[in-house]
């Protein structure tokens, strides 16, 4: 026998449930502009007989049937194939436009194109010891060719100043990054801890404690936190994010296992206390001690990174190209380009200083007051020629040129055993002619042999060309994150008309729930109030 | 696909920006006139864009120094153009003076006029220009030509040194010639290590090439009655483009006069080195000797010859090392010889670097291989050069720096009949002894050898015979003399005269033979210097081709600089009109966005339910 108030209990959960689906639409339409925030819905299913359920029996079930509506719970909508390949696509978006805009700058302070750089002062020297060809005698010739050079050296003390200050500006922004890192891992951690609880009162229908929650209806706005930590986390370096049986995350960073349930690496730039000297900061010292930011984890492991705004830092900061060595790695950060102009002022310095007869072909001095260009040590009398390679911060205008500015138009006489002027100006138009086309190795390891000249142009293309590849690898990259992203708002992201229809829908539905309500109550005040009162 | 609210939102705004940026960069490459503000913006045109700039740059300083050029033609070509007008002025003087009815009154005048003149030459000839004495050769401190000596006496210098003495206007001094890159393909000659002089343009003159130098025949004599006993002299001598003062003493007899004066010239004009008995080297500058030593050569049991490095630096006697010594090689490879000598090293590293550079010096790079096991193979390594010691020497001793003079010495004590052939090496140069019965005849077949093989050149000292006439070894050289020194003893001396070839000297002659009245001779040297006027008219010349020739590269430097920055302007300088265009097109595009956005970003079914 169906029961009498079958109905109006049906009714009432109806209501219930269409009330519970307006909460639902309400709180997609108030979290549509937060971050992370993942559509749901609520799963409603129709009641049905459970031929096997204790409480009914055969005989019942027809007199049960018509039960209406049950809510299962509140579900959200998001496609985890969708996240690996969005998570995929972050770091390479972080690590070019973050090498890209380091590299940018370093272009600044070596700029050629917008203002006048090492070509136009180079340029200019040229100019100045043509101009003294047709003087050697002069002194003001010979002493403007001096304060080119001066002028030139200077330039490249500045380039120094400036790309140390970039490079000690980069150290702070990876120690940023490490901090953010570790921050991020450990609020995933705590998510995880949170969610695990979560799942132990909310899963009840696990039969066991070893059977995986997920699938389940868990903890949707804890998850959503989480998910966009690990957005986050993937910025930093390529990660692969599992889901662990439990509801928490076990998380790889290029290999190593920074995060499973509630344990956690953390990232740190290895330090050193052993270096000697004065810095402005330990990181400089940290950094000063292996020429390099050296990252580990907690484990120990070495941090190595494939992409990632870390990869990025770190190869702006520890790439030499062929110079590197220790820690650091051969793509072209700012010690390459450190290194390349100190490649430009050893070159160019013994070139001129063995063209001037200072040294042989080996670089070793042979006549020190022939010296045009040195060290600074060397000038101070601390460090002999050969010890120490001039490099851009400490090369210098050798004393012996300081005292003599027409040093430069002098040529050997062999049998007095003595440097005597050169009236006819032919040692100078050689010195400009070997600038224009002697071909000169630069570094010693292969990385370019030709002119002087052509050796900064080579150094400018070879920046632009840097730049120009991060910049269109990121453009494919954030173009691709983008398109993911855009996937993934398809799924999971708030749409207000679609939330707009659903209300109007589980309004309608309400109301129609209500109206039922009236129609069994009618139909019960009939049976109740006006039954067998026939003729009253 | 399904649209969520934010992902309208974000790319509305992601491409709101793109446009926002495209119009921010349209309005820059507006503002500042340039296509670029980075490299990194165009790698390729801007790699292109520092090339022209280079060319720019080099094409910059091809003007300027071809205004330099210039200037100097152009005020050499006046100052010669000058001269000519003199001389034409000259030679007309020197017709009247020549003509019989003037008396010597009237001729001193008119050699007054030629004196004047000649100076005016002088005055012309040194013109500066740009700090540059243009007719002085190399020489930019003094005034090049100068009128020495007063009355009839006077005579024409250039540098220092008596117009007549040569005629080879290379011997006279600050003779090189200077050059200007403009951009002609500056380049060295690898033979003479010097700027080919087609490459560039010449810059110095040679005065003396523009007026003529030496004599057809001159010589000088001294009167050795006017030389006392126990005076000092100082006699001004120029011989083929060198002048010297010479000291000398007055002797008791002729023959000891003209000893003294020619040990004079000697010590003088000696330019290559001597040995004397104390073991020094005289006339040369050095400080160091060393010896020539037998290289440490061994042959293995198949033949293959090596050098033991080793003992070349090692192997030397107490107080001494591997770089006190040379050595003289022979080597033979493919049927070919060559002979080298190399310096020891204080390693066997260096001792073998130096052998490699003394192979290169002599024949060239990548002829040799200089290999750290001894050998010495061809390139490819698979042939051995055949090593042997070029001759034998013995070993002898060098007294290093002594206190007196600082030069190392021989022990001369070695040098007498032992059988041994020596050789020690001075500024680079190897000097052989061959060793006579007495340490005299040592020193005089060394000598002689020295002097034979010109390896310090060629003795070139004047002397003077018995009679007191001077003589120089070249033939073609002239001998001129004076007293240099007025407050000095003074000594008669008589020129052995010619024709001088310079045009500067013949006026002065002239006016000279007006002073005598010998007009029969002015008629001649009108003659002369009507003829000698050819040094300049060829000189005239050259300098009008030149200042075509400069003028001509004025011309194609000033095209070539507009074709540059054309270049440079199509590369790097913004296309207004097609700029501007673009600007207006996405100043449309950013505004319709902007439009859009406001259209439709509010828009949802909320606009459209109660």
């Amino acid at each position: 026998m169906r029961p009498t108030f079958l109905g109006l209990e049906m009714s009432k959960r109806t209501i219930q449930l269409s009330q519970k689906a307006l909460d639902i639409t309400g709180s997609n339409l108030s979290n549509a502009k937060v971050e992370g925030y993942t559509r749901q819905r609520v799963d409603i299913g129709a009641s049905y007989l459970n031929k096997y359920a204790n409480w009914q029996t055969r005989t019942s079930r027809m007199a049960l049937a018509g039960q209406g509506a049950i809510g299962i719970g509140v579900d959200q909508v998001r496609d985890p194939y969708i996240d690996k390949r969005y998570r995929e696509s972050t770091p390479l978006v972080a690590e070019y436009s973050t090498k890209k805009d380091i590299l940018m700058e370093v272009e600044t302070v070596l700029d050629n194109i917008a203002t006048d750089g090492l070509t136009e002062s180079l340029d200019t020297l040229k100019n100045a010891i043509s101009n003294y060809a047709e003087r050697p005698d002069s002194e003001e010739l010979a002493s403007i060719v001096r304060n080119e050079a001066f002028n030139l050296t200077n330039l490249l003390h500045s380039y120094y100043t400036d790309l140390e200050d970039l490079k000690e500006t980069n150290l702070e922004s990876l120690q940023a990054s490490i901090e953010d890192t570790n921050n991020i891992i450990q609020r995933i951690v705590n998510y995880n801890k949170s969610i695990v609880n979560e799942y132990s009162a909310m899963a009840m229908g696990k039969k066991s404690a070893a059977d995986s929650v997920t699938g389940s209806y868990g903890p949707n706005e804890m998850l959503d936190e989480r998910n966009l930590l690990i957005d986050e986390l993937s910025y930093k370096g390529k990660i692969t994010v599992y889901d662990n049986a439990d509801g928490s995350v076990r998380i790889l960073m290029d290999g190593v296992e920074i995060i499973n349930g509630d344990k956690y690496e953390e990232l740190y730039m290895k330090s050193s206390t052993k270096i000697e000297g004065e810095f402005s900061s330990e990181l400089l010292r940290d950094y000063a001690a292996y020429n390099s930011a050296v990252l580990r984890w907690t484990s120990g492991d070495d941090a190595n990174f494939s992409s990632g705004e870390l990869k990025a830092y770190v190869d702006v900061l520890n790439g030499n190209g062929v110079y590197a060595a220790g820690y650091q790695n051969d793509s072209y950060g700012i010690p390459y380009y450190e290194s390349a102009m100190g490649a430009f002022a050893q070159a160019f310095g013994e070139y001129m200083n063995r063209f001037n007869g200072a040294v042989n072909e080996e670089g070793v001095v042979i006549n020190k007051d022939r010296l045009l260009f040195c060290t600074q040590d060397y000038n101070e009398g601390t460090k002999g020629y050969e010890e120490l390679d001039m490099t851009m911060s400490n090369i210098r205008i050798a004393d012996s040129w300081m005292r003599n500015a027409t040093m430069i138009g002098e040529v050997y006489n062999e049998a007095k055993d003595t440097w005597t002027l050169s009236l006819d100006g032919n040692h100078v138009n050689q010195l400009v002619e070997g600038l224009n086309n002697d071909i000169v190795d630069f570094g010693g390891r292969g990385d370019y042999e030709g002119t002087v000249y052509d050796y900064l142009l080579f150094i400018s293309n070879r920046i632009s060309q840097n730049i120009d590849f991060n910049q269109s690898r990121y453009e494919a990259a954030y173009a691709t994150s983008n398109s993911l992203l855009d996937s993934r708002d398809a799924v999971s992201g708030v749409s207000e008309t679609e939330e707009g229809i659903n209300m109007l829908t589980y309004q309608n539905w309400y109301n129609a729930s209500s109206r039922l309500m009236t129609a069994l109550d009618d139909a019960l005040d009939r049976l109740i109030n006006n039954t067998g009162r026939v003729g009253l | 696909m399904r649209i969520a609210g934010d992902t309208i939102r974000r790319n509305y705004l992601r491409r709101y920006e793109r446009n926002n940026k495209d119009v921010f960069d349209s309005e820059m490459k507006i503002d500042s006139g340039r296509r670029f503000e980075r490299a990194s913006e165009n790698p390729i045109d801007a790699a292109r864009a520092l090339r022209l700039r280079k060319s720019i740059s080099e094409v910059k300083t091809y003007q300027t120094n071809l205004k330099t050029a210039d200037s100097i033609y152009t005020n050499a070509e006046s100052a010669l153009m000058s001269v000519s007008g003199i001389i034409q002025t000259v030679y007309e003087k020197l017709v009247e003076g020549a003509h019989g009815t003037r008396n010597l009154n009237d001729l001193e005048i008119i050699a007054k006029e030629i004196d004047n003149h000649a100076e005016e030459m002088v005055q012309s000839l040194n013109i500066d220009v740009a700090d540059r004495k243009i007719f002085g050769g190399l020489n930019n401190e003094s005034a090049a030509f100068k009128i020495e000596g007063s009355g009839d006496s006077k005579y024409v210098t250039y540098n220092g040194v008596a117009v007549n003495s040569s005629s080879d206007i290379n011997a006279f001094p600050y003779s090189g010639e200077s050059y200007l890159d403009i951009g002609i393909g500056m380049s060295t000659n690898q033979k003479t290590g010097r700027i080919d002089d087609q490459s560039a343009l010449p810059i110095t003159f040679s005065g003396v090439e523009c007026t003529g130098c030496g004599m057809t025949k001159r010589s000088a004599a001294i009167d050795l009655t006017s030389i006392l006993n126990g005076n000092n002299y100082v006699m001004s001598i120029s011989v083929g483009g060198r002048n010297r003062e010479v000291q000398f003493q007055g002797g008791t007899t002729d023959a000891d006069k003209v000893s003294k004066i020619n040990e004079a010239l000697k010590e003088a004009f000696q330019e290559t080195a001597e040995l004397d008995p104390s073991g020094e080297f005289n006339y040369i500058d050095y400080t160091d000797i060393q010896p020539y030593r037998n290289c440490p050569i061994t042959t293995t049991s198949n033949g293959t010859t090596l050098i033991d490095y080793d003992a070349v630096s090692n192997s030397v006697p107490s107080g001494k090392t591997g770089s006190d010594f040379y050595y003289s090689l022979k080597v033979t490879m493919n049927g070919m010889t060559k002979y080298v000598d190399f310096r020891g090293g204080d390693t066997a590293n260096d001792s073998m670097h130096n052998l490699r550079a003394s192979l290169e010096e002599s024949f060239g790079k990548n002829t040799f291989r200089v290999n750290s096991d001894g050998t010495i193979t061809d390139q490819s390594g698979s042939k051995y050069a055949q090593i042997e010691n070029a001759s034998t020497f013995g070993d002898i001793d060098i007294i290093e720096h002594p206190l007196d003079t600082g030069k190392d010495k021989i022990d001369t004590s070695t040098l007498v009949n032992d059988g041994n052939t020596y050789a020690v090496n001075i500024n680079g140069k190897r000097v052989v002894m061959s060793v006579g019965d007495t340490l005299d005849e040592t020193i005089e077949q060394t000598n002689k050898a020295i002097a034979q093989s010109g390896i310090f050149g060629t003795p070139n000292v004047p002397y003077m015979t018995e009679t007191g006439t001077l003589v120089s070894p070249d033939k073609d050289q002239m001998i001129v003399i004076d007293n240099a020194n007025p407050n000095e003893a003074q000594f008669s001396y008589s020129s052995i005269d010619g024709y001088a070839n310079n045009i500067i000297q013949l006026v002065l002659d002239s006016a000279k033979l007006l002073r005598e009245g010998n007009q029969d001779m002015v008629a001649r040297y009108a003659d002369l210097i009507y003829a000698a006027q050819s040094h300049l008219s060829i000189a005239i010349a050259d300098l009008g081709t030149n200042s075509k020739f400069i003028e001509f590269n004025e011309d194609r430097l000033a095209e070539v600089e507009i074709n540059l920055d054309t270049k440079q302007n199509d590369i790097e300088a913004t296309d207004l009109p097609s700029e501007i265009t673009n600007w207006k097109v996405l100043q449309s595009i950013y505004n319709a966005s902007l439009q859009m956005g406001s259209s439709f970003l509010q828009q949802s079914i909320f606009n459209y339910i109660n």
